[in-house]
């Protein structure tokens, strides 16, 4: 779907109902937040993440990641089991890592529940809870390749997933090259089979085979940005130093439902 | 389903180098942590099983210190129908069904909140962290408590100046928000309360089994807001939380502080609303 110039735009400011429902609502693509963690604390953050120790993704390596992705389980019954098994001790694991300082995920969670109506939660699947508060580093050099976030080809045929109307992606940038490492997105949403069959064997697709990103945005450390993750979005490479994020999804399902969260 | 639980609360009560039931002063009260809290703790609580949850060390000393001095430096007021006891925040219990005094709580919840979060700073406020537990522990999750479509203020602090108590009295949220579905719909109101700092001698939480109708309660406290403990037969249960121990406890029983003797008790304090094993806790102050 093509959407007018005016509408592919970015918002700065601060983290309120207005701004939460001008991006549900798709006005906004990108709601950025500056200094949602302070310098000082973003430090302290990548010092206890770092300590804390990174592993890479099981199925995009050079990505490493603290906790565990739903996308990782790719539906094997086995890791979905893994998955559900570490949920709530990865969780826990963050909250150590990021002490005394609170965990922004944590943080960001009480904010939605203040402020979207009907509340937030963290997303149940088969009657479990879900992980949520990924964190992720890409060394310098490495791409994330251009994916969207479709959580119903991970749990298909559920009503968790059915019912989902829409998928923000929500990453706190605690330590980001100062040259490169951009958020880039796509004004095209493609279908999930248009999309598996152009990724081919790589968990995205290369970003030498799409044309330029519609939007960049270079995060500086300490924002929160969210945006709508069903649109085809990457990073380009950083220079210099690793990039460091905690993440998650944002599900939405209309003003009067509850948000919920999950990575 | 009391029969379901009794193994987690065996488990509970019986986990190695911990008190098990019996020990002195310790009847009734299922010792857990941070990493142990579970849905059937809050089930055996609700039902009646056990009468206070002490998550031991649910934030470190570190926390405690810069919390409590943050906290003094925003500065403690006193509530505006207790003069007596000092808080940051506003407790819903205080707009005591006056119109007014229900719009400024609503219109100062933000704020409180983020107050809150800016007394605790650069640590993490302990209320946000236990209702990112609760929603993972518990089931059907748990949020912030809305009352005729507004959010609640949650994460009230409150001061017990050395030499004087809490008043023995019960939190009713009906009695609070009357005629409400909100608050008619709960079945069991527990109070939870992080310790930050506490004295060396007394700031004891008191409990007693009895619960107490609204009618007799507001017969028997005599205009005051609770009822003297000395009134009262000695208490059932006595427990001195340590600094850093987050406490939930049946809040529909008779309550009360005994006396910190060297220096101010603080706590963050909010209820926790259980109103079935399926459906969400909501949490207010």
């Amino acid at each position: 779907m093509m959407l007018p110039t005016s509408e592919w735009m970015s918002v700065e400011g601060e983290l309120n109902l207005r701004n939460l429902r001008a991006l549900t609502a798709h006005q906004v693509q990108v709601l950025r937040i500056p200094r949602f963690v302070g310098s000082a604390a973003c430090a302290d953050l990548a010092g206890g993440l770092r300590s804390t120790g990174y592993s890479d993704y099981r199925n995009a390596p050079s990505v490493g990641r603290i906790g565990m992705s739903y996308f990782e389980t790719e539906r094997k019954p086995e890791i979905v089991e893994h998955y559900f098994a570490t949920a709530l001790a990865n969780v826990s694991l963050l909250r150590m890592a990021c002490a005394p300082h609170p965990f922004p995920v944590d943080t960001l969670r009480c904010l939605f529940d203040e402020l979207w109506p009907a509340g937030c939660g963290v997303q149940v699947l088969y009657g479990r809870k879900m992980f949520v508060g990924l964190s992720r580093r890409m060394a310098p050099g490495v791409p994330l390749l251009a994916h969207h976030d479709m959580f119903g080809r991970h749990a298909p045929g559920t009503p968790e997933a059915a019912s989902l109307v829409s998928q923000f992606a929500i990453n706190v940038y605690v330590e980001v090259p100062e040259a490169g490492g951009e958020l880039a997105l796509w004004r095209d949403e493609i279908t999930d089979a248009e999309f598996l069959e152009r990724r081919g064997p790589h968990y995205g697709i290369p970003l030498g085979e799409l044309g330029p990103p519609d939007f960049t945005v270079k995060p500086q450390d300490g924002d929160l940005i969210l945006f709508n993750a069903r649109k085809l979005h990457a990073v380009l490479p950083g220079v210099g130093r690793d990039r460091l994020t905690l993440s998650a999804f944002l599900g939405y399902r209309g003003p009067d439902e509850r948000l919920t969260v999950w990575s | 389903m009391a029969q379901a639980l009794a193994p987690a609360l065996e488990q509970a009560l019986d986990r190695p180098g911990q008190d098990r039931p019996g020990t002195a002063g310790h009847d009734h009260v299922l010792k857990t942590s941070r990493a142990h809290l579970s849905a059937d703790h809050l089930r055996l609580l609700a039902q009646g099983a056990v009468r206070i949850i002490q998550v031991g060390g649910f934030i470190g000393p570190q926390a405690c210190g810069i919390i409590s001095r943050g906290a003094v430096a925003l500065g403690y007021e006193p509530y505006l129908n207790v003069s007596q006891v000092r808080r940051i925040g506003m407790a819903y219990y205080e707009t005591g069904h006056e119109p007014a005094l229900v719009e400024r709580y609503f219109a100062t919840a933000r704020q409180c909140q983020e107050r809150l979060r800016q007394a605790c700073d650069p640590v993490g406020s302990p209320v946000d962290t236990a209702r990112c537990l609760l929603d993972e522990t518990w089931p059907a999750g748990a949020h912030l408590q809305t009352l005729a479509g507004r959010k609640m203020f949650v994460g009230l602090s409150r001061m017990v100046e050395p030499r004087t108590t809490f008043l023995a009295h019960h939190d009713v949220f009906a009695d609070d928000a009357p005629g409400m579905p909100e608050s008619e719909s709960v079945l069991a109101q527990f109070a939870a309360n992080v310790y930050v700092r506490m004295p060396e001698r007394g700031g004891e939480l008191l409990m007693w089994h009895a619960t107490m109708s609204v009618a007799e309660f507001d017969a028997r406290r005599q205009g005051a807001y609770g009822i003297d403990p000395r009134a009262l037969p000695p208490p059932d249960v006595v427990l001195r939380p340590a600094a850093g121990d987050l406490l939930i406890f049946d809040a529909r029983r008779l309550h009360a502080v005994a006396p910190p003797e060297d220096q101010a008790r603080l706590a963050l304090s909010f209820f926790i609303a259980y109103r079935g094993d399926d459906e969400p806790l909501t949490c207010w102050s």
